[in-house]
């Protein structure tokens, strides 16, 4: 349990060492954080083997951290270093860690919902008990690919999960604005499967919801969606303007902050008393800050291997 | 007449053709409230209303499915695609539909559309922020594909798109937003199909687009040092292309290079080289070399985007290497 609090306190401290970073300007283009979403990206990740897979999006560095993503790998490729997770090829788009089972960020919305399903499809022809998660937010259940990835997976009965973190969000619409029905998994029904809703800020339920759904998927009985519903506390990138929300709804969301609210299950369960999880917190900190330096110090690739990767 | 921003010059383009005419009606992810991520269309939900100025779900292959339906039905639809990486969504619709509607109905219907994207490397944008694809849409025929690289020629050539009867792919580089310079009055337009001569001079052509033509007239200068007089031709639209303008100058000065931040393999610029060989062989006295992105995918760090990338030092260079070839 304290590996959970762990493990949402170094994706928090990531984003946020990372913007102080990119604000000092030693972080090229644009960073997306998920401050506020790390319970569903934990919950998750605990709930799976590491031989499953998942899959996820520009806002991917927690649920790279929550599936066992290497600490270090992934702040040099923030940096866009030579040992970063992508070489410096990918910057945070491309979270990757193939070892956990982490193959799939991207920049595009909706990109990775059938590369998910088709990790499944490997599993289910390959006959192993592996399943495979796909993350992606609100926006994304109005690509085409949500729509196509849901019943392929279906119909083909894939073992595989499409975890939807709605943090209320799609960059500036408000997820009233841009979707059809109240709830995501209203959808659910329309593709066969079960829908579930979660609060995306408890990281048990999570853990609960994406375990249910794994086991149905081992069982052989296909695919679910999971709607986690959560905040995403910052502006949606470092570009961001502002000007769409209000500030009240911003510090409503704060009050239910995953990480405050799960010290408090701790403590209240006595599983961890104060000082426990403030040396935690410390000791988060303190991986994430040496994490930060070790890439600062880190080489940039060398123009000369710009075409390495390109091909097998 | 005052300067502005290229991106201030889109939005006073969109603004007077919206009030000029309602059937102008246009729409974008965060196109509206927000004003675009890079600011395009602020203001112009304020001022037209969420009938005629909408913010869209994710749904970019819907999205330029309605504008071709919209536009079947007599409307002017602008939609704006927020990266130009992500117009391979789009495709289906642009390809089979946009492209084909007209001369598949016998001349029956007409798809007056026009659709934005921003493109181009802007600094570690990585694989799916970065990308100019415009060749693979110069492919295609019955889509008209535009690229300005100054205030006015946006504005003018945006105002052309939008009276356009057919469907034209307007494309902006994102380096290009926060250049600023005149852009015209209301009267201003640029006709679509004319290539435009940014720089005047004797000994050699470059030919460009979009970012690419600053940086060549950059290149220009530099080469002006070494006595070789380069006149710089801006294409302004790749489809249709000006050949006329561009034969004409290699006429005079009998040498080109021909310059785009798409990648080198089928990009734009093969099109140009062989125009220039189809009918300018016999003024050439040298082959007609490309400056190009190279033929890799757009990296994340900044040293090795610098090598994928085109500018000023790759032009400068091939423009040497052309003349002391010969
Ligand atoms: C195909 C595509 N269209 C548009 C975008 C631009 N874009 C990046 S993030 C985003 C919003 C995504 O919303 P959501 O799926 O809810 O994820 P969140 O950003 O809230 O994590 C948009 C529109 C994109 N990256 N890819």
């Amino acid at each position: 349990m304290l590996e959970l609090l762990r493990k949402m306190i170094i994706g928090r401290e990531i984003d946020e060492q990372t913007l102080v970073q990119k604000k000092k300007g030693n972080i090229p283009g644009a960073l997306h954080p998920a401050i506020g979403q790390e319970a569903v990206s934990i919950g998750a990740g605990a709930a799976l083997r590491d031989s499953d897979t998942i899959t996820t999006t520009h806002r991917g560095i927690t649920d790279y951290i929550g599936k066992g993503g290497d600490v270090r790998a992934v702040v040099c490729e923030v940096f866009g270093r030579a040992n970063g997770c992508s070489k410096g090829r990918g910057g945070h788009y491309f979270v990757n860690d193939p070892k956990v089972g982490v193959l799939g960020g991207t920049g595009v919305v909706g990109g990775t919902m059938a590369m998910a399903a088709g990790h499944a499809l490997a599993f289910q022809t390959l006959g192993d008990d592996r399943v495979a998660l796909s993350h992606f937010g609100d926006g994304a259940v109005n690509t085409g690919m949500f729509h196509e990835a849901l019943n392929l997976a279906s119909i083909w009965k894939l073992p595989v999960i499409f975890l939807c973190q709605n943090n209320e969000w799609a960059l500036t619409v408000h997820v009233s604005k841009h979707l059809s029905c109240e709830h995501v998994v209203d959808r659910a029904k329309g593709y066969g499967m079960p829908g579930v809703i979660v609060d995306g800020n408890d990281v048990m339920a999570v853990y609960e919801a994406v375990s249910q759904a794994a086991s149905r998927a081992r069982n052989g009985d296909g695919p679910s969606l999971i709607e986690a519903k959560t905040y995403r506390i910052p502006g949606f990138a470092t570009s961001d303007v502002g000007g769409y929300r209000s500030e009240d709804e911003v510090e409503r969301w704060k009050a239910k902050d995953p990480i405050t609210m799960f010290e408090s299950v701790l403590l209240k369960k006595k599983i961890a008393d104060s000082k426990e999880i403030e040396s935690v917190k410390a000791a988060a900190k303190k991986e994430v800050g040496e994490a930060v330096l070790f890439a600062l110090e880190s080489p940039h690739p060398d123009p000369s291997t710009v075409f390495d990767y390109l091909y097998a | 007449m005052a300067s502005m921003y290229f991106n201030e010059a889109l939005r006073e383009a969109l603004q007077e053709e919206m009030r000029e005419d309602e059937s102008v009606i246009l729409y974008g992810q965060d196109a509206g409230i927000y004003g675009g991520m890079f600011r395009v269309t602020q203001g112009l939900a304020a001022e037209f209303g969420s009938s005629r100025v909408k913010d869209s779900p994710i749904s970019e292959a819907a999205m330029t499915g309605v504008a071709i339906g919209a536009a079947m039905m007599g409307l002017r639809p602008i939609c704006e695609i927020m990266f130009m990486d992500w117009i391979s969504i789009t495709m289906e619709q642009l390809v089979n539909h946009a492209a084909a509607l007209r001369y598949g109905y016998g001349g029956n219907c007409k798809v007056p559309m026009v659709l934005r994207c921003p493109l181009g490397a802007y600094g570690g944008g990585a694989l799916h922020h970065s990308k100019s694809l415009e060749s693979w849409l110069a492919h295609i025929p019955g889509l008209k594909v535009v690229m300005p690289s100054t205030p006015s020629d946006a504005k003018g050539l945006l105002k052309a798109a939008i009276r356009d009867d057919n469907p034209v792919i307007f494309l902006e580089h994102k380096l290009l937003y926060g250049t600023s310079g005149e852009a015209g009055d209301k009267n201003h337009i640029v006709p679509i199909g004319k290539a435009d001569v940014k720089r005047e001079g004797s000994d050699f052509t470059i030919i460009a687009t979009g970012k690419m033509v600053l940086d060549s007239l950059a290149a220009a200068e530099q080469l002006q040092a070494d006595d070789i007089s380069c006149e710089v031709i801006d294409l302004r639209t790749i489809v249709p292309l000006d050949k006329e303008c561009i034969v004409s100058s290699v006429k005079k000065t009998h040498r080109a290079v021909v310059v785009h931040e798409a990648w080198k393999t089928c990009g734009h610029g093969a099109e140009v080289v062989a125009v220039l060989m189809e009918e300018a062989f016999d003024y050439l006295d040298a082959p007609v070399l490309r400056v190009a992105g190279l033929d890799c995918q757009i990296p994340f760090s900044l040293p090795l985007e610098k090598v994928v990338i085109p500018g000023t030092q790759k032009i400068v260079e091939a423009v040497r290497a052309t003349v002391n070839g010969d």
